[in-house]
């Protein structure tokens, strides 16, 4: 099980507030490690002593990289670029990638609006982690997220991950692996919220979940209501994602999305069966007998 | 993951002992004084530290840089090697020279500072290298002859070659026969043409039809690929290219990183600071500044409105030149920003050789396929290639380059 991880957001990076942000997650998870949200310039160029660094999972912004950025040092904390609109920060992503050429582990978080394909080609250019935001998306959207599947599996020398597509394939080759509710960071008992007033809110905004048990309770209570997601295949990996906060949602268009990872998860095992075998063929010598 | 090195374009002499009709520098006879070596080591290795960079890689360039003498160099080269060993960083050496001036005398030198190996720049057919008052034939000559004796020398002696008209008119099975089988180079890179500095008069626009060098570079590269990949004969960007398709390891050459002006800079021999040697030496207006003046070389590249113009060509390229949607983005990154600035007046483009840099993508990721299908069926290599002759694969396989 993944240790649980607060993501606590600052007003500012000064020593003082990042100090009682740890304090207080600390006291509230018995954890040591914290995920710091902070939406200012600083969160780029952050100025930790080793101690406070070393108990940071890694910082998440909405911030606007700069241009350039500092060297990473000896140690990095890692940074996660919250994007807004996809479609007119797309070039920013540059800006992310160049911090990681610095030595600053970086990813870059999208989410399901218009234009997220363009976001997802620049970064996958340059070798970025990318975490797409699902949630519930709208149904205009799914060409585009379909384009980020097929980059993903076929773009010629994609090498970073681009989830939760990547662990939605390891799912489907049979490996297993976090569920969909994890991989998202969504998943009350794995990742808790606490605003800039102290105040502890749910994963996915407003209204959401906080109970630990959520995701159990939630997958129950789809199952004793006859959802859609009852016979479906991807339950396990899904546990009723996509039907929330509406559990009614028709998720055949999502459906539609996984069911490309497991088809692609098909040819790979015919693939690489079909390799053994070409492998087991004695060269042709070229004559005609 | 450590910042990747620096890389140090460094032109200590815009003398020269050729006089090539298209050559970007505006040659005179200025040089870096020796005195000022241990200044111009310490501002480097200050923005290595300041940047988290171990190490540097020094490409020494002109000019013609043999014109200093090895004694020059070989105290250059103490300096600086001292200087950074205090340090616990580095420099590596990279020496390109047009061999014109080379001898005996330079042996030691080569082996100590440049790892043994050096680079040299020819074309074929010659019709634009010429020696100072001499002919093309004369410097062909001398060329071949110093050439034949670094190699006999034991040094690994690799060659870049400028593809121009004559060059794709005389088709690519000369080119490579000239280097690899008449002069006995293993280790061949070929550059585009580029109208920057002096030789802007000579051509409008690409020097060379995008197209006619698109069909010459996949020749090129099949060519290579049926007689010399098998054998170790590295024939640059193909090799990179092809490997990189592979999945593997692979460095590209410059102009396909994801923004050079991150990694590389030019020093000219006054201690201007300028993207690359081509910009150092074209166009003398989009200079960084002086390393030598201000409080730090870091300062000056933060600071330098010309290179944050550079910074931001790779998003001024996804945002408004529609690469974004192509599938060899993360290959080219829109190419190079001299030969893009040398056509078009801007560098904030995307780069006039695009339809020759997917042609070579293709081809390059076609034949990473078939050598892969052919390491594992055990088939021989090569074997694609006789097609025309009843071979196993058909010619409507191979993506033509248009």
């Amino acid at each position: 099980m993944t240790a649980r991880l607060f993501h606590v957001t600052l007003v500012s990076a000064s020593e003082e507030h990042v100090s009682r942000a740890l304090a207080d997650a600390a006291a509230l998870a018995g954890g040591e490690r914290v995920v710091l949200r902070l939406d200012g310039a600083e969160a780029w160029s952050p100025r930790w002593t080793e101690a406070v660094a070393t108990r940071l999972a890694w910082i998440e912004t909405c911030a606007e990289p700069p241009l350039e950025t500092e060297a990473g040092g000896a140690e990095p904390v890692p940074i996660d670029f919250l994007m807004n609109d996809p479609a007119a920060q797309a070039p920013l992503v540059h800006r992310v990638a160049r911090a990681a050429r610095r030595g600053r582990p970086a990813r870059l978080t999208v989410p399901a609006r218009p234009g997220l394909l363009k976001a997802v080609q620049v970064a996958v250019s340059l070798g970025l982690r990318v975490r797409l935001d699902l949630g519930q998306p709208d149904p205009s959207l799914l060409e585009e997220l379909g384009a980020t599947i097929d980059l993903y599996l076929r773009g010629p020398g994609t090498e970073a991950p681009v989830e939760p597509w990547h662990t939605a394939l390891a799912w489907a080759l049979g490996a297993g692996g976090p569920g969909l509710w994890e991989v998202q960071e969504h998943d009350p008992e794995l990742h808790r919220f606490v605003d800039a007033c102290g105040r502890e809110t749910g994963p996915r905004g407003e209204g959401a979940p906080l109970d630990v048990g959520f995701v159990a309770a939630h997958g129950a209570r789809l199952a004793a209501s006859g959802a859609e997601c009852v016979g479906c295949e991807l339950r396990g990996f899904c546990a009723g994602y996509f039907n929330w906060p509406e559990p009614g949602r028709a998720c055949g268009g999502v459906r539609a999305l996984f069911d490309r990872l497991r088809e692609a998860a098909r040819e790979l095992r015919q693939d690489l069966a079909a390799a053994e075998a070409l492998a087991r063929v004695p060269p042709d010598d070229g004559s005609p007998c | 993951m450590p910042p990747r090195p620096q890389s140090v374009i460094l032109i200590p002499t815009l003398d020269c002992n050729a006089a090539c009709d298209y050559c970007f520098e505006a040659k005179r006879p200025v040089s870096l004084a020796l005195e000022e070596v241990p200044r111009l080591a310490d501002r480097l290795l200050d923005h290595m530290e300041a940047t988290g960079v171990a190490e540097a890689h020094v490409y020494w360039q002109g000019g013609e840089v043999t014109l200093l003498g090895p004694a020059w160099l070989e105290r250059a080269h103490a300096a600086m090697s001292e200087r950074a060993a205090r340090r616990g960083l580095s420099f590596r050496h990279e020496l390109q020279t047009n061999l014109l001036a080379w001898g005996p005398e330079w042996r030691d030198l080569v082996r100590t500072m440049f790892g043994n190996s050096l680079g040299t720049s020819m074309d074929h057919p010659n019709l634009h290298r010429r020696t100072r008052g001499g002919s093309t034939a004369a410097y062909d000559a001398l060329w071949r002859r110093h050439v034949r004796q670094a190699l006999d020398d034991g040094v690994k002696v690799g060659v870049i070659a400028v593809a121009h008209a004559a060059t794709v008119e005389l088709g690519a099975a000369p080119f490579y026969e000239f280097f690899v089988d008449l002069v006995g180079l293993r280790d061949v890179q070929v550059n585009t043409p580029f109208p920057g500095g002096p030789a802007r008069a000579l051509w409008p626009g690409t020097p060379v039809g995008v197209e006619r060098l698109a069909r010459f570079g996949v020749e090129l590269m099949d060519l290579w690929m049926e007689r010399g990949r098998v054998h170790g004969v590295r024939l640059s960007p193909f090799d990179a290219l092809v490997d990189r398709f592979r999945g593997r390891g692979s460095t590209l050459p410059c102009i396909w990183q994801e923004c050079c002006a991150d990694e590389f800079l030019a020093v000219d021999p006054a201690g201007g600071v300028a993207l690359c040697d081509c910009w150092a030496a074209s166009y003398p207006e989009q200079s960084f500044g002086n390393l030598f003046a201000g409080p730090s070389l870091t300062a000056l590249l933060a600071e330098s409105p010309v290179r944050r113009r550079f910074l931001q060509r790779p998003e001024a390229i996804v945002a408004d030149h529609g690469c974004a949607d192509c599938r060899h983005l993360r290959t080219c990154h829109g190419g190079c920003p001299v030969r893009t600035h040398a056509a078009l007046g801007t560098p904030l483009a995307r780069d006039p050789y695009c339809a020759l840099y997917l042609a070579l993508f293709d081809r390059a990721e076609w034949h990473a396929r078939e050598e892969a299908r052919r390491e594992l069926t055990g088939e021989p290599g090569g074997r694609w290639s006789q097609a025309g002759a009843g071979g196993a694969t058909r010619r409507d396989e191979i993506p033509s380059a248009g």
